[in-house]
């Protein structure tokens, strides 16, 4: 399990963002208005950011973080796994599309993202990758599992790196907890991983 | 070293075409479709795939005692079927649990959620079983499963998913068992959005036909029971059949078309034939993803011909169940175990000819004759693509 | 007819959530999917949910959607057409 090393992490807690520690951005209470704002940090050009829900914008958010510099390459697009965990899953969508059935004004584009996954699709339409991808739903998070997965993608699917995320929009609560795996990085450790979460 | 083998040593399923493997079985081979209108849900003529059976009668079939039993009828779906698929292990302890559904409870919710916005009782319910997870929970329970739960969640690729992640956890001594699979009820909410996507046939669906115009839903609950292959023949218990190959790719196109070429399915298929050490020509049988839609078809198309070149015999069995959603993976993966162990290629919907552009058509006569393998293909929205291979046991 | 092209283009922007165009920016005959504003099928499909709520106009047929929606123009010339004196 050598290559099970942590090379980058993303974390967003209520508008305030942090790659690698340091703050990026703070947040101001207001969920699409922070999530801006931090996308804007990043200093990216990709439109579509936008047009997605809330929990694909805090997904694309991460990720963009994560993979900040690293050569497009097809190492990239061929080799990299995703997994997204989380424990409400598509609920800010699911509910948006419940409130639009009721009042029979239902939306194409609100229905495509009440299934979680579609946010790590956008995620792999963004950054063009090509390998496995998984989304759980538990009541986590949970470092053993995480780390199950990621040793997964590592060691049993063959990639170089593996994207492993916590995104949680509910409630007027949002938070991410994303990490980039894979070789050369520091050695995974629970403790630092636990608080990661936290 | 090889990685050990996986066989496969309990089953169970409830869908359109019956309540348990034996009937379902039967009418496969009798070559009826199960779909017809909904007599749960107000949507007049439109074919779904609908269980027989309402939730009181699912309870009731439910055997064993299991109190309180959950009212979510996803939940109630999975319980049978994981008891099904669970009847032959002697102790159920040390097996693991991974469910997928995308619905989950909301079949229960949308009918509750009037009373949660007013603050009435039923929040409790609604809370306790609303989420995805929630059933992974009941099922295991209900089997007495002690080892640890986790549910997937990848649309229409879920429960493929599940086997996979199931059977590379035993291969790497992370399980003794793995039951594994998924469930999905019809409901409003899922209904209506498909509408609104316009993906779906106002009649019976036509997958691979020319003139196809969509699907059509269904609900369904599908579990198989893992094993090391070893591990089973050291209980005496004989595998139903072995799951030679698994895999999952992304197409990493759009959130709810494939690419033109469908680069993501045969990089499923190709690395899920190659992981059971066969090569395509070994394929005896696909149960393709057919949904029926105009896009998937193609695409799916597309793919298994760059594959395959010689297309083998492929159905999609979507005409017979409908769109199972989470299920549609584990579901269609017993069908092939079914087919293994039968010598049995089933008709799904029979095309005239061929789409546009295409010289391969889907098995229009149901053929009986012996495989030796089968794929099992399963592409859900968001681009994420599954496949398993299906192997005789004997 | 210009008013309903313009106003066209702000509900464009507003139903599809397109932050960062403006209406000036979507010229008259600028093609909406594909090289263009590079709209998708989805898109269709809520252009076709914008026509009816919005305007009363129906289509039933995604294809049909596809040329009706080709541009601002075609959408408005539609519109017309299927709007009753």
């Amino acid at each position: 399990m050598e290559r099970l090393s942590i090379l980058r992490t993303a974390r967003y807690r209520n508008g305030r963002f942090e790659v690698d520690g340091a703050v990026r951005a703070t947040g101001t209470g207001d969920v699409d208005t922070d999530l801006t704002a931090a996308w804007a940090t990043l200093g990216t050009n990709y439109d579509r950011f936008h047009r997605t829900d809330r929990l694909a914008r805090l997904v694309l958010l991460c990720a963009e973080a994560l993979l900040a510099g690293l050569p497009d390459d097809d190492d990239l697009h061929e080799r990299t796994g995703t997994v997204l965990t989380g424990r409400h899953g598509s609920m800010d969508s699911d509910l948006r599309h419940y409130e639009a059935l009721r009042q029979g004004q239902v939306s194409p584009a609100v229905f495509v993202y009440t299934l979680p996954n579609i946010a790590l699709g956008e995620l792999t339409i963004r950054h063009r990758l090509f390998g496995p991808g998984l989304c759980l739903l538990d009541e986590g998070p949970d470092t053993g599992r995480l780390r199950d997965l990621c040793a997964w993608m590592l060691d049993g699917e063959g990639m170089h790196r593996a994207i492993c995320g916590r995104a949680d929009i509910f409630a007027g609560e949002v938070s991410a907890t994303f990490m980039l795996t894979g070789d050369g990085g520091r050695p995974w450790n629970n403790d630092e991983v636990d608080t990661l979460h936290r | 070293m090889n990685p050990p083998r996986i066989a496969i040593t309990g089953m169970g399923a409830v869908c359109a075409l019956g309540t348990g493997i034996a009937d379902i079985t039967a009418v496969l081979v009798a070559g009826r479709t199960g779909l017809r209108p909904s007599v749960r849900l107000p949507y007049g003529e439109q074919p779904f795939g609908e269980v027989g059976a309402d939730n009181a009668v699912l309870e009731s079939l439910i055997e064993g005692r299991f109190s309180p039993l959950p009212r979510s009828r996803t939940a109630l779906l999975a319980l049978l079927a994981a008891k099904e698929a669970m009847a032959g292990t002697a102790d159920p302890r040390d097996t693991a649990v991974i469910s997928a559904s995308t619905v989950g409870g909301m079949d229960l919710s949308e009918d509750l959620f009037d009373d949660w916005r007013n603050g009435r009782m039923e929040r409790a319910a609604m809370a306790l079983e609303h989420p995805v997870y929630a059933h992974t929970r009941a099922v295991a329970d209900a089997v007495g499963a002690q080892g640890f739960t986790t549910t997937i969640s990848t649309a229409c690729s879920s429960s493929a998913n599940a086997i996979a992640l199931g059977a590379r956890l035993l291969q790497q001594g992370r399980a003794r068992r793995v039951l594994a699979g998924g469930s999905d009820a019809l409901c409003r909410f899922t209904v209506e959005g498909f509408r609104a996507l316009s993906a779906m046939d106002a009649g019976p669906c036509r997958p691979f036909s020319a003139d196809r115009k969509g699907m059509n839903l269904g609900e369904a609950a599908a579990y198989v029971v893992l094993e090391r292959a070893e591990d089973a023949l050291r209980d005496g218990r004989v595998p139903l059949a072995l799951l030679g190959g698994w895999s999952n790719s992304n197409d990493a196109h759009h959130a709810t078309a494939t690419s033109p070429e469908g680069n993501g399915p045969y990089a499923a298929m190709r690395e899920a034939i190659g992981r059971a050490g066969l090569a395509p020509e070994d394929i005896d049988h696909i149960n393709a993803h057919g949904t029926g839609t105009d896009n998937n078809d193609a695409t799916e198309l597309r793919a298994m011909e760059r594959l395959f070149g010689t297309v083998p015999p492929f159905t999609s069995t979507k005409a017979l169940t409908g769109h199972t959603l989470a299920a549609a993976g584990a579901l269609e993966a017993v069908i092939a175990v079914q087919c293994l162990r039968n010598g049995l290629v089933p008709m799904g919907f029979p095309v005239e000819g061929p789409m546009p552009g295409h010289t391969a058509m889907p098995v229009t006569t149901p053929q009986r004759r012996p495989l030796r393998a089968v794929l099992s293909s399963s592409f859900g929205f968001g681009g994420n693509c599954a496949a398993l291979v299906l192997m005789n046991a004997a | 007819m210009n008013e309903l092209r313009q106003e066209l283009k702000k509900e464009i922007i507003q139903h599809l959530n397109l932050q960062g165009t403006t209406p000036e920016s979507i010229a008259d005959d600028m093609p909406l999917f594909g090289e263009g504003l590079g709209l998708d099928s989805i898109d269709v499909l809520e252009l076709i949910v914008l026509l009816d709520r919005k305007y009363g106009v129906r289509i039933s047929d995604p294809q049909q959607g596809r040329e009706v929606f080709r541009n601002v123009t075609t959408m408005a010339d539609f519109i017309t057409a299927n709007t009753s004196k």
